[in-house]
């Protein structure tokens, strides 16, 4: 639906339009319950979920004051009808751990030897284990994966519904592809086909209407007129979208060029035939240097409407910029495309070259701001840290580990060791600090390492400056040493992390007491620290409970070591004394009257608007 | 490895969205049951 012609049914549907309420019903109801049914898990619970949130959208209709945002408002009516739906079940019916969920993930998608002999294997198979996968990802990754993927929503849109800040969408998102990513690698390993198509995203990036436009000014074809110029971009698009997956996938049953291997990856040598036909449908052939044809794809209209959109936000694809050097490096194609009877030829390799050239330089721009606010942000940093009471440099003994910098104009000189001395400084000052900074501090000395306290497999920074804390910001990491993001080691292999946020938590490293209260102490002995009085509240579903105590002037969660028994009491002592208790309006439990004594495992500190990845005004 | 994680994530999900769509009886029976609650709350006209 348009946008205008969106603005104009909301409009008649405030003003109590039966057709209106019809016409929105049913343009997005689909959309709705497929959202809903993915968190719920149900289709009866969806159905009803889906109605009432259509029934409240309607009724709250006239408050809606942009109606072209529509879409956003009623996935955050339909996710907070789902939120109900948990709450009003004490607790979460999905997983208590992460590792309730690793498991049901390979339950679904792995454990279960693939067989996929060349000769049977389908795209549907493989297609169905990445469905059970993206099932597989916990209610709120799903939601966020759901609406920016499907129903083509902003990170912002998608955290305006489900209440979470741009940033932890990314996160969500971040940790879903990487999720993906890693159970196809593993598919590959288990010998499915998959296939690599550089060209495509070569394409995508390269082909927009601009560069169709330049190419028909240079093409020395006959062509009249920008309308087809503007097709040509459409098709290839269109094309692209194609072939983007579904040669991915489509391909490895019907391996055409007699290659035995499953894997097929459309070289530099694949050539690109576009065509226009009378009915408005694309096809699309694919041929080998010898122009035997590969693949013949068709495309209906709606497609290319589609695709032409994803063109144009191709900019919102997760992966970095400057990643287009290899990807465009990796081909050399020329597409042709006909439209009308008349030929146009698209000399590919120019836009490759343009592409290269537009990508480094805004990689090149990038970090060169990114340097110059790190730099600035540093030296305020250090600046600040060396003003404020009680923030001083100390000196340990414990410098076993030095960074390496090497002179930068004389390589024969030897190697210059610059020591990374522990920087004293609060925790509320370091919740205002940047990773960069942080790092910086650290003279790049840090060390990635996995998060206790996070719904899902993340990574904090360990800086050398800071032994004590390891601290977490939305990032991303890529594989190798990348321009741009912190170089560093992860599991014995090379990659590079980015940040994408300012840190919004800490968690206090095992071993290291604060407030005299560390890791691995019970339950009762932290009680006996805090003067007898400790009790536990309800969380989210992955934390379960935890106490939320004051150590050293700032708030922390403790959380513990329970067993499902445990949690399952604490629970029902908590509806019991409380019967509504809920996240917002949590219910407080002494384990002391229940005789449960668990060894505390995380000491998490947040900055302030965030709790587990989710703002204060969930 | 190289896949466009963004076009495999909107095609997996519109076939996941067909597939487990609610049927056009089952649409159109909400439908019916959402617009005579609404009629009868006062929420829609039940003219146009």
């Amino acid at each position: 639906m348009k946008k205008s012609e969106l603005i104009y049914i909301v409009e008649e549907a405030k003003n109590g339009s039966k057709k209106a309420f019809e016409t929105l019903y049913n343009e997005y109801s689909d959309r709705v319950y497929f959202f809903v049914l993915k968190n719920v898990g149900r289709e009866d619970v969806a159905e009803d979920i889906t109605h009432d949130t259509f029934l409240k959208s309607m009724e709250k209709i006239h408050t809606l004051e942009k109606p072209e945002n529509y879409l956003t408002w009623i996935h955050s009516i339909a996710y907070n009808k789902c939120a109900d739906m948990f709450r009003s079940e004490s607790r979460s019916t999905y997983f208590d751990s992460e590792e309730e969920q690793e498991a049901v993930m390979d339950n679904l998608a792995l454990n279960e030897p693939v067989m996929v002999p060349e000769d049977h294997a389908t795209n549907r198979d493989t297609a169905r284990q990445l469905m059970s996968i993206i099932d597989g990802l916990k209610p709120d990754m799903k939601s966020a994966v759901i609406m920016y993927y499907y129903d083509d929503m902003s990170a912002a849109e998608v955290g305006k519904a489900l209440g979470l800040n741009q940033n932890a969408v990314k996160q969500k998102l971040f940790q879903a592809r990487k999720k993906l990513r890693a159970e196809i690698e593993k598919l590959q390993q288990q010998g499915v086909a998959m296939c690599a198509v550089p060209m495509g995203r070569m394409l995508h990036k390269c082909v927009s209407p601009k560069y169709a436009a330049a190419a028909k000014v240079s093409s020395s074809a006959a062509v009249s007129g920008g309308l087809v110029a503007g097709k040509a971009a459409a098709a290839a698009a269109a094309v692209l979208l194609i072939i983007g997956i579904p040669v991915g996938l489509h391909f490895m049953d019907s391996n055409k060029n007699g290659s035995t291997g499953d894997t097929r990856i459309l070289d530099s040598s694949a050539n690109l035939t576009v065509s226009h036909t009378n009915d408005s449908s694309l096809t699309a052939d694919i041929t080998d240097s010898d122009g035997e044809v590969l693949e013949t794809i068709e495309s209906r209209p709606d497609e290319t409407v589609s695709a032409a959109k994803k063109d144009e936000d191709s900019s919102k694809s997760s992966d970095s910029k400057a990643s287009a050097d290899s990807k465009a490096d990796s081909s050399s194609s020329k597409a042709s495309t006909s439209g009308n009877g008349k030929s146009l030829n698209m000399d590919l390799d120019a836009l490759r070259a343009d592409a290269v050239a537009r990508a480094k330089k805004e990689a090149a721009d990038e970090e060169a701001a990114k340097k110059e606010a790190a730099d600035k942000e540093a030296a305020k940093s250090k600046a600040d840290s060396s003003k404020s009471s009680g923030a001083n440099i100390v000196t340990t003994e414990n410098r076993t580990e030095n960074t390496t910098t090497s002179a930068p104009d004389d390589s024969s000189k030897p190697e210059e060791k610059k020591e990374t001395l522990p920087v004293e400084m609060s925790v509320d000052k370091m919740l205002t600090m940047s990773p960069s900074a942080l790092i910086e501090l650290s003279n790049n000395d840090f060390e990635l390492v996995p998060l206790t306290g996070t719904q899902s497999q993340s990574y904090g920074i360990k800086c050398k400056a800071f032994p004590s804390y390891v601290f977490y910001a939305p990032n991303y990491i890529e594989d190798g040493a990348v321009d741009g993001g912190y170089t560093t080691e992860l599991n014995g292999q090379t990659c590079t992390i980015f940040f994408a946020g300012s840190i919004s938590q800490i968690e206090i490293a095992d071993g290291t007491e604060i407030g005299g209260i560390s890791t691995g102490m019970t339950y009762e002995q932290i009680k006996a620290v805090k003067g007898g009085t400790l009790t536990v509240r309800n969380e989210n579903s992955f934390i379960s409970v935890c106490s939320e105590v004051e150590l050293d002037g700032h708030n922390y969660y403790l959380a513990y070591d329970l067993t499902e028994e445990q949690t399952d009491r604490i629970y029902a002592y908590m509806a019991d004394t409380k019967p509504d208790f809920n996240i917002m309006d949590p219910a407080y439990v002494d384990l002391s009257d229940l005789g449960i004594d668990p060894v505390c495992t995380c000491i998490i500190g947040f900055s302030d608007g965030f709790r587990y990845g989710r703002s204060n005004n969930y | 490895m190289d896949i466009d994680f963004d076009e495999l994530m909107k095609r997996l999900l519109t076939q996941m969205q067909q597939e487990s769509a609610m049927t056009a009886e089952e649409k159109k029976t909400q439908l019916e049951t959402l617009t005579e609650k609404m009629i009868t709350e006062g929420i829609i006209n039940e003219e146009e």
